[in-house]
């Protein structure tokens, strides 16, 4: 039982990062590299507070959605004028930074020794102890992102992203701002990587700098692409195929070492995959990476 | 300062390498393919393979290398990047299913090899490893310098004087108009990921043998390379003009705040070139090294 409320806990968890990476891949079709990093700086947020000042969840939680709205806009803000790869090379390159400074920072961050110790307590004396109580709020947390995340798609401002993603001159031309657009999307997006970190970091109780790895981004990419990108329950769908397939490997019989990497195999395996023959994913709308005349 | 400008040339050689690289594959295929990064890690891993297990002479054991990442490229392009093109999809495309590819190879590598470090330079129990001999600064600055040199020359003769070459330049200016003059852009496009691949397996055994090698080396390097050809305007003379200034932030940031910076330095200089637009970064370059 415990078992399986640690894998619904971690499908919670990659399905809020795969919702707030769909804000931008899917919807606004910004492909981001930068969101095993956005997370990260939540969850140290999460740890640092939690450990250094003994703040409860109830501190944290909206602190590291805090620093994620200032990440995303602190992205965002020099890559204003950029569009296509080059957007993606910055997230990349900021990837590759904030993987460095977590391990190398070591003043802020305690470098690759990690921050243990964070607790589960939410106000003063309550304290989530268990995995129920622990998957509830994040089930609680994840079904107010999904309610969020409908919610923009659905509003004028949901029809603004998905004109940036088919058409940026058009949107231009109408007189939209493109710059505005993708400031705020990215603010949104890093607001809910941020509060994943968050979560994770209090689930976890430990955190280091290999949790938030270029593969931790790749991963939840994967989420988005293979679920499909741009429809609401297709990056949820993606993170369950994702984090609940691979535990099967544990009952093949291959060895515990190698099954870390098997499982990343596959999921590079799935991207390529999806790119050949099923680029709109499982049950996506749009068909990431499609030039506009095949439409 | 001795220390220093060691550093600075072995940088240099690595970076100027890997963006002549990135270059080549940009430049044909108007697309980043991250499985170079793959092809970076994989080349020091099979070299030294090769030299300890079959006991292969260095040297020979590093062109092994250097051929089976070529190779590599060859057939992911065969295999991928081509059926991708010829459907028309975007570059967003390709470059996901190159990041898928990375992903594949680094993982490939850890199974095989392990996650541990790999000293290139420490011979280990048994017999000696060879990549240890020229184990000294000035020497392993000079090789450095000197392979990032001699391939760079030849690159620019293949590139100016040769046939190949001549289509490399027509399918980077114009592939319509290059395919309507009978040049066919798939064959162009495979051989230069095979040379290029070959670039990235030499540049991968260079870092290596500097500061050893692990799976995820491929990530900075091909940053840093990435870099160096925006700001030299994706041009043949202008990657060395951006390698050098790189070079140049990176090694001045790892002295003055420390090496935790060199990165985040990485990433400043990124930003800007990318902002400037590739004619202004360039003249930028230019001005800074001038």
């Amino acid at each position: 039982m415990e078992y399986l409320l640690h894998i619904a806990i971690l499908v919670g968890f990659y399905a809020l990062l795969a919702i707030a990476l769909n804000l931008l891949v899917g919807n606004l079709g910004v492909l981001a590299l930068s969101h095993g990093a956005f997370c990260a700086v939540g969850a140290y947020a999460a740890a640092l507070c939690s450990v250094r000042h003994g703040a409860g969840m109830i501190v944290t939680l909206p602190l590291s959605l805090l620093i994620g709205v200032v990440t995303g806009g602190v992205l965002v803000l020099p890559a204003t004028r950029l569009r296509g790869q080059a957007l993606t090379l910055i997230t990349f390159a900021f990837q590759i930074v904030v993987g460095s400074l977590l391990y190398n920072w070591a003043d802020a961050t305690n470098g690759p020794m990690g921050i243990p110790g964070i607790d589960r307590r939410i106000v003063a004396n309550c304290v989530l102890r268990s995995n129920v109580a622990y998957a509830a709020l994040v089930a609680v947390i994840l079904g107010f992102a999904v309610r969020v995340s409908y919610k923009i798609a659905t509003a004028p401002f949901g029809r603004l992203m998905h004109s940036v993603r088919e058409d940026p001159v058009f949107t231009t031309a109408i007189g939209k701002s493109l710059t505005e657009t993708v400031c705020v999307v990215f603010m949104l997006s890093g607001s809910m990587a941020g509060i994943a970190g968050g979560l994770y970091a209090h689930y976890m109780t430990f955190i280091d700098p290999s949790s938030f790895t270029f593969a931790e981004s790749l991963f939840v990419l994967s989420a988005v692409i293979l679920g499909g990108a741009g429809s609401l329950w297709g990056p949820v769908l993606g993170a369950v195929v994702l984090v609940t397939l691979p535990e099967l490997l544990r009952f093949v019989g291959i060895p515990s070492a190698a099954a870390a990497n098997i499982r990343q195999i596959l999921y590079g395996l799935a991207l390529v995959a999806c790119m050949l023959w099923r680029p709109q994913g499982l049950i996506g709308e749009y068909a990431f990476g499609r030039e506009a005349k095949e439409k | 300062m001795i220390q220093f400008l060691q550093n600075i040339g072995i940088e240099f050689a690595q970076i100027s390498l890997c963006g002549l690289g990135v270059l080549l594959l940009v430049r044909a295929t108007r697309a980043f393919d991250l499985g170079y990064a793959g092809a970076i890690a994989l080349a020091p891993y099979l070299a030294t393979s090769l030299n300890l297990s079959s006991r292969c002479p260095p040297f020979v054991a590093g062109t092994v290398a250097i051929a089976f990442v070529a190779l590599l490229g060859v057939s992911l392009d065969v295999a991928i990047y081509s059926r991708l093109r010829a459907r028309g999809r975007a570059s967003s495309s390709i470059l996901l299913a190159s990041l898928g590819m990375y992903i594949v190879v680094q993982n490939c590598i850890s199974l095989l090899w392990g996650d541990a470090v790999l000293a290139l330079m420490k011979p280990p129990p048994g017999p000696g490893n060879a990549f240890a001999l020229i184990a000294s600064g000035w020497q392993r600055t000079a090789v450095s310098m000197m392979t990032a040199i001699s391939t760079y020359i030849l690159a620019t003769l293949a590139i100016r004087r040769t046939k190949a070459g001549l289509y490399w330049r027509a399918i980077a200016a114009d592939v319509d108009l290059a395919s309507a003059c009978g040049i066919l852009g798939s064959a162009v496009i495979r051989r230069i990921t095979g040379a290029s691949y070959a670039i990235a397996g030499l540049t991968g055994l260079l870092v290596a043998w500097d500061i050893n090698a692990v799976p995820t080396m491929g990530l900075t390097t091909i940053m840093s390379g990435v870099v160096a050809a925006l700001l030299g305007n994706l041009a043949l003379e202008g990657v060395i003009v951006g390698a050098a200034v790189l070079t140049l932030v990176r090694q001045l940031a790892a002295l003055e705040l420390g090496i935790v910076w060199s990165d985040p330095a990485t990433f400043a200089i990124l930003c800007l070139a990318l902002l400037l637009g590739r004619q202004k970064a360039r003249r930028f370059a230019l001005s800074a090294i001038l």
